[in-house]
């Protein structure tokens, strides 16, 4: 984890942290005003029951009180001298009344007792006291206007509690009202609360998450770079080492096919001779072959560049490659109109094709579809984890219905010698070979694969804007080649040297060979009558190639110079043969090939 | 940042709490005064005033143990600024007053008359005019009482309103006279042809036989509203409103000389006195902007 991370993480956990106190504490505080509202309703609830019932019982009180008032209008005068005293002596339905009034009001008392905390116990003591006063008038047969006056101050008593009761009840309830309303801005300012680090809290997992995000997508970019570049630098190496011994190797074939050519060229030679040389021939050209792509992986082979339309070329091979797949595996071809145009070596674009196709041709042993696709591929931006930076290429895209690949075989694919075929059939070198001459023709390659699903080829070459050339020279003929000028051929290998002095001579020319550039710097000073070519290897112990020719122009400026070489590329640049425009013809080569650029290169001057 | 962040929050919390604390305020219970002041209004003479209110004061002292001084004042205002600056602790209000300290100083109802509860204004005509409604006075002439008179002025002119009458539209001419007693001498005298009065001064009138029976009657009354009040200062103490209330309360009219202090007040007994009474009164009061102006402190 980088620091700018771990300080990310740093910072969320406390937001988090942050944001969790502060949701704990207003959902504390919610449950706490949630519940005070509820204490506040159960309150309402009480005090409203308890207003009801006294209420209730107040006007059973008022009822009997105007029954005692309306009986008492119907009884006689008193007699205040035959009527006997005392309560017993009332009349029935009077006592009656009396007697559930005061039932009523101790019913009342005992209700109000239950609510100490509201002021009733004066009111309470009066109605009783008035109650009393009543059934004392009563009882003692007082005026009768005494006791309606009695009467009329116990509904005067009954309607003070009724009054001081409701006004009590309002002013509770009030109370209850205003802290609930007091409580309301208080919820909901904690409500906002919430919502604001509910809020808080999804922008912050939001940018959390999309930091994780963008880390991991680096992280995994970054990977995929590095495992790329390990894989181009295990390439290079192995490109390096193969390269140095198929040089080795060339020279040794280039020796063997010369010699034998000319041996072939010979009129003795005939019968069994001929047969075997015919078969050391071939041999040796498939090992220049197995050499040729060897060349082709380490990308020392200079490549014969042509622009070209891709789509062209592989609609020209459909033929051939028809039959390379067989009957089993379909072949579909389309090129896209309008393809731009390549810069490529044909003969190695055709070589990549073909090894592609046989490729897909061995990944698909009981049949299927391949289908090439070539179209135009605009890049809008560097894509840096494939390696390809933008601009306009041209795609080609081989696909197989084939068995797939798992990771570890696409991680090795390109290596040499790498190959998951029975070794009688592959080298492993094929796809090595692809990559080389794709990645030679600053192209890219691309693979998607999973096992059982088939694999899809993706080359990338970069588009010019050159026009297409038309179709590539014919083979010289014996006398176009043949000459008479002197040539002077300095290679350090021993038998290059003999087939090309044999080769030469038997065209006519007078060849002059010598083994080092020290020797052909000799031989310049010494032949005065002058040199018409120089033909010489660049890579040669002592002074090399370029320096050779150099000082040998100086003595010889009407000569014209070649340059043959096994290696290219890299190792040529830093021979200095480039700065001299001077052509360069790749090692292994016939005798005509050589001799028909010399030609080009006398340009048509009068043979002497 | 942390620290801002933890800092805010702090100060958040100690906001929720506060908030929450604020929502019972504790209150601190004044001292018991050692007198109880009690004005009344200027509604007679002051020797009138204190024959009438000498004997409650005697009754009130001798009932609740406290001692009390009447304070007599010269006028409405006169009562309302000493409620207001505390040089009175009980008074006793008429509607319109009583809405105006509720709304200037806090003043809180404690007792009222049985007949206050629901009082009316009268509507008086001439004795010998046959109209039955006040739509027939349309275009006449018309007397309230004074002006910050509750029952002469401000609820007989809110009903009206209420019931889509405005005075200076529907009447030729509206005046207000000074008191109810000359409001009822216009009407009886031609000068007006309606008025409205305080009933019970009517009816006070007709028992004193300052009019003669007949003279003037009573064409319609107002719906009934809370009028006089005693009301008291809101931070007065508990045991002094109560023993004051249950003073008020216990007044017996079985009781002789109780029976003559109650007649002597106009009443028959007194009843405990609700913010609720007064909601007409208060309405009435705010839509004439009679509130305006005196806000509580």
């Amino acid at each position: 984890m980088t620091s700018k991370t771990a300080s990310y993480g740093y910072v969320f956990r406390y937001v988090y942290a942050m944001i969790g106190i502060v949701v704990i504490g207003a959902a504390g505080i919610i449950v706490a005003l949630i519940s005070a509202q509820q204490t506040d309703r159960d309150a309402r609830d009480r005090i409203t029951a308890f207003h009801i019932r006294s209420t209730s019982i107040v006007e059973q009180l008022r009822r009997e009180n105007q029954f005692l008032s309306e009986e008492l209008m119907l009884l006689e005068p008193i007699d205040d001298i035959h009527l006997p005293a005392g309560v017993e002596h009332l009349h029935p339905d009077l006592n009656a009344r009396l007697r559930t009034m005061s039932i009523l009001v101790d019913r009342l008392k005992n209700l109000q007792s239950l609510y100490g905390d509201i002021a009733f116990e004066g009111t309470l003591t009066r109605i009783d006291d008035r109650l009393d006063t009543i059934i004392a008038l009563m009882a003692a047969d007082d005026a009768r206007a005494r006791q309606f006056a009695a009467v009329s101050m116990l509904d005067l008593a009954l309607n003070q509690f009724y009054r001081q009761h409701s006004i009590a009840e309002d002013i509770l309830l009030s109370r209850i009202e205003m802290s609930s309303e007091r409580q309301m801005p208080l919820l909901m300012t904690v409500f906002a609360i919430l919502m604001f680090s509910g809020l808080a809290a999804w922008v912050a997992i939001r940018m959390l998450k999309s930091s994780i995000e963008r880390r991991v997508s680096a992280e995994e970019a970054l990977a995929q770079s590095q495992q790329r570049i390990y894989q181009m630098q295990k390439l290079e190496a192995l490109g390096l080492l193969v390269g140095g011994v198929a040089h080795d190797f060339n020279n040794l074939l280039t020796a063997i096919l010369g010699q034998a050519g000319l041996v072939l060229d010979t009129e003795d030679c005939d019968g069994d001779v001929r047969d075997s040389l015919e078969e050391i021939i071939e041999a040796a050209t498939q090992a220049s072959n197995l050499t040729r792509q060897l060349l082709a992986f380490s990308r020392p082979e200079a490549q014969e560049l042509r622009v070209l339309n891709l789509g062209d070329v592989v609609l020209s091979m459909t033929g051939m490659l028809r039959r390379l797949l067989g009957e089993n595996v379909v072949l579909q071809v389309h090129a896209e109109p309008g393809l731009q145009a390549v810069e490529v070596d044909p003969t190695q674009i055709r070589q990549v094709i073909l090894n592609l196709a046989i490729n897909a041709r061995d990944a698909m042993p009981r049949g299927g579809t391949l289908t090439v696709t070539v179209d135009n591929l605009a890049v809008e931006q560097n894509d840096r984890a494939a390696n390809v930076p933008k601009g306009d290429y041209v795609r080609m895209l081989v696909a197989d219905t084939g068995v797939g690949m798992d990771e570890e075989t696409q991680q090795r694919l390109f290596e040499p010698f790498y190959t998951t075929k029975a070794k009688a059939r592959g080298t492993g070198l094929g796809l090595s070979t692809v990559h080389g001459i794709v990645t030679a023709a600053d192209g890219h390659i691309l693979v998607t694969s999973r096992p059982g699903m088939g694999s899809v080829f993706e080359l990338r070459l970069p588009a010019t804007q050159k026009q297409v050339e038309s179709s590539e020279p014919e083979e010289p003929s014996h006398e176009e080649v043949a000459g008479t000028e002197t040539v002077l051929v300095v290679e350090d290998e021993r038998q290059i040297r003999k087939f090309i002095s044999s080769g030469l001579a038997t065209l006519g020319y007078h060849v002059i060979s010598a083994p080092s550039a020290a020797a052909g710097i000799e031989v310049c000073e010494k032949e005065h009558d002058g040199i018409d070519v120089i033909v010489s290897d660049v890579i040669m112990p002592g002074m090399n190639g370029a320096d050779f020719v150099y000082e040998a122009l100086k003595l010889h400026p009407d000569a014209v110079a070649l340059f043959i070489s096994g290696y290219a590329g890299d190792v040529l640049a830093d021979s200095g043969v480039e700065e001299l425009d001077i052509p360069m013809l790749q090692k292994p080569f016939d005798i005509r090939t050589l001799a028909s650029l010399i030609r080009t290169e006398l340009g048509g001057r009068d043979e002497t | 940042m942390l620290r801002f962040v933890r800092g805010r929050f702090v100060l958040l919390m100690l906001a929720a709490l506060a908030l929450a604390a604020c929502s019972d305020p504790a209150s601190v219970a004044p001292e018991a005064p050692s007198v109880v002041r009690l004005g009344v209004l200027p509604d007679q003479s002051e020797e009138r005033v204190r024959l009438r209110y000498e004997p409650l004061v005697e009754y009130l002292e001798d009932n609740s143990l406290l001692t009390i001084e009447l304070v007599p004042t010269t006028a409405y205002g006169d009562l309302l600024e000493r409620f207001a600056n505390g040089s009175v602790d009980i008074a006793n209000f008429g509607g319109l007053t009583f809405a105006q300290a509720e709304a200037s100083s806090g003043a809180e109802p404690l007792v009222m008359r049985d007949t206050d509860i629901a009082f009316t204004s009268c509507y008086i005509v001439s004795g010998d005019d046959p109209r039955s409604s006040i739509e027939d006075f349309a275009g006449d002439a018309f007397a309230f009482g004074p002006e910050l008179s509750t029952s002469g002025s401000l609820m007989p002119d809110h009903y009206m309103r209420v019931d889509g009458m405005i005075p200076e539209d529907v009447f030729g001419s509206v005046v207000h006279s000074n008191g109810h007693d000359e409001t009822t001498e216009w009407v009886r005298d031609g000068e007006v042809d309606l008025g409205v009065v305080n009933c019970a001064i009517l009816e006070a009138m007709t028992a004193e036989e300052r009019l003669a029976t007949g003279q003037v009657r009573v064409l319609e009354t107002t719906p009934t509203y809370g009028n006089y009040v005693w009301a008291v200062q809101r931070d007065m103490p508990e045991a002094t409103r109560i023993a004051l209330r249950d003073g008020f309360l216990d007044l017996d009219a079985t009781v002789p000389e109780q029976r003559a202090l109650l007649r002597s007040l106009g009443a028959n007994g007194y009843l405990p006195a609700g913010s609720g009474d007064f909601d007409d009164v208060r309405r009435a009061a705010d839509a004439q902007g009679l509130l305006q102006g005196v806000s509580a402190d």
